[in-house]
């Protein structure tokens, strides 16, 4: 069985990339990590033998992570997390990131929540199977996701 | 541009963002350790409550003043509610395994609900302690109780009760702006659905 060690070496940056993609304020990106490797590591015992890693993983990542956004945006009372001003750099931040890369996460984070689910896990190269498991759809419709989240991030990054 | 040269290009800056692997995992473990900590202190609270609930309505009932039989029967009441905190705090470390997102919104906002019809158990509480506080002092008029008693045990309890109430009551704007947030959320997942 995977330890948390072994989660934090070979999904840790995935995971932080997708909680980067809900919560755009660097300290609450870092407790919301924290919160889905716990998860992580306590769900383990229930991973079936069959049962791939990656999208049990993501699959955490994402539930963890809607249900940080409704507790937060109700606790901040604030509008869409993608309304959220891009907070300046922090010597605490979890992610090193360049410019180029902030940008790319804040049009994914621009996203409307069905394509930036999927979005997220093409860009962690998971195969259409992988997400489709991961996220509980038919590989079919991951396919019409991926697609119109290609198309709105293109609109996006090249919005003047 | 065709929507693939976007993922290529994107991609690769999307995996250019790392973390420190050996400082998040000294935070998860430090946190875990917090965890187990907090949810030890308050097993052992629950257990010095029931403990102490015990002992004083003993005291009340080998003679001792009345005031010991209230605080052990205000100690008994919440006792039921720090063991549901308790069994609810291990049930959320282990959800979210098995169900899509759209299973784990529904999960929260059914729990959010939950906590909101809730609410008025811990209302009932903080009147109650407040009655109590009001009997203190009307035993201690009756004579039934010391005047350090009531004027030391009665204002806490009365604290207690309106910081209790406070507390209710913003809790529940917090958990029905949480089932707003999440009917958001809920419906922007059913219109992708649709697509």
């Amino acid at each position: 069985m995977a330890t948390l060690e072994d989660i934090v070496a070979n999904y840790g940056s995935g995971l932080a990339r997708v909680a980067a993609s809900y919560e755009a304020d660097p300290a609450l990106q870092e407790d919301l990590v924290q919160d889905i490797l716990l998860a992580i590591h306590g769900a383990l015992s229930s991973l079936k033998r069959s049962e791939s890693l990656a999208p049990f993983v993501f699959r955490i990542a994402h539930n963890r992570s809607v249900t940080h956004v409704m507790r937060q945006s109700a606790q901040r009372k604030r509008e869409l997390p993608e309304a959220v001003d891009e907070p300046a750099d922090t010597p605490e931040q979890l992610l090193l990131v360049d410019e180029r890369s902030r940008m790319v996460t804040m049009a994914v984070r621009r996203l409307p929540l069905p394509y930036r689910q999927v979005m997220t896990l093409v860009l962690e190269e998971l195969s259409y199977a992988e997400i489709a498991e991961a996220l509980g759809l038919s590989i079919s419709n991951v396919g019409v996701r991926v697609n119109r989240a290609k198309s709105q991030l293109k609109e996006l990054l090249h919005a003047p | 541009m065709p929507h693939d040269d976007i993922l290529a290009e994107v991609g690769a800056d999307w995996k250019r963002q790392t973390i420190d692997h050996g400082r998040l995992l000294a935070h998860v473990e430090r946190r875990r350790r917090r965890i187990r900590l907090v949810f030890a202190i308050k097993v052992a609270g629950a257990a010095i409550a029931l403990l102490a609930s015990i002992w004083f309505i003993g005291l009340a009932l080998a003679g001792e003043a009345l005031a010991f039989g209230l605080a052990g029967f205000i100690l008994l009441a919440a006792l039921p509610l720090m063991v549901m905190e308790l069994i609810e705090t291990r049930r959320l470390t282990r959800a979210g395994s098995n169900i899509p997102p759209e299973g784990a919104l529904h999960a929260a906002r059914d729990q959010s609900m939950a906590s909101l019809r809730l609410l008025w158990a811990p209302r009932v509480g903080a009147i109650f302690l407040a009655a109590c506080a009001l009997g203190l002092v009307l035993l201690h008029v009756g004579g039934k109780a010391s005047a350090g008693d009531a004027a030391t045990i009665a204002p806490v309890w009365l604290i207690t009760a309106l910081a209790t109430w406070l507390w209710q009551s913003r809790r529940g704007q917090r958990l029905k702006a949480e089932i707003e947030r999440c009917d958001r959320m809920l419906d922007e997942l059913g219109e992708g659905g649709a697509a």
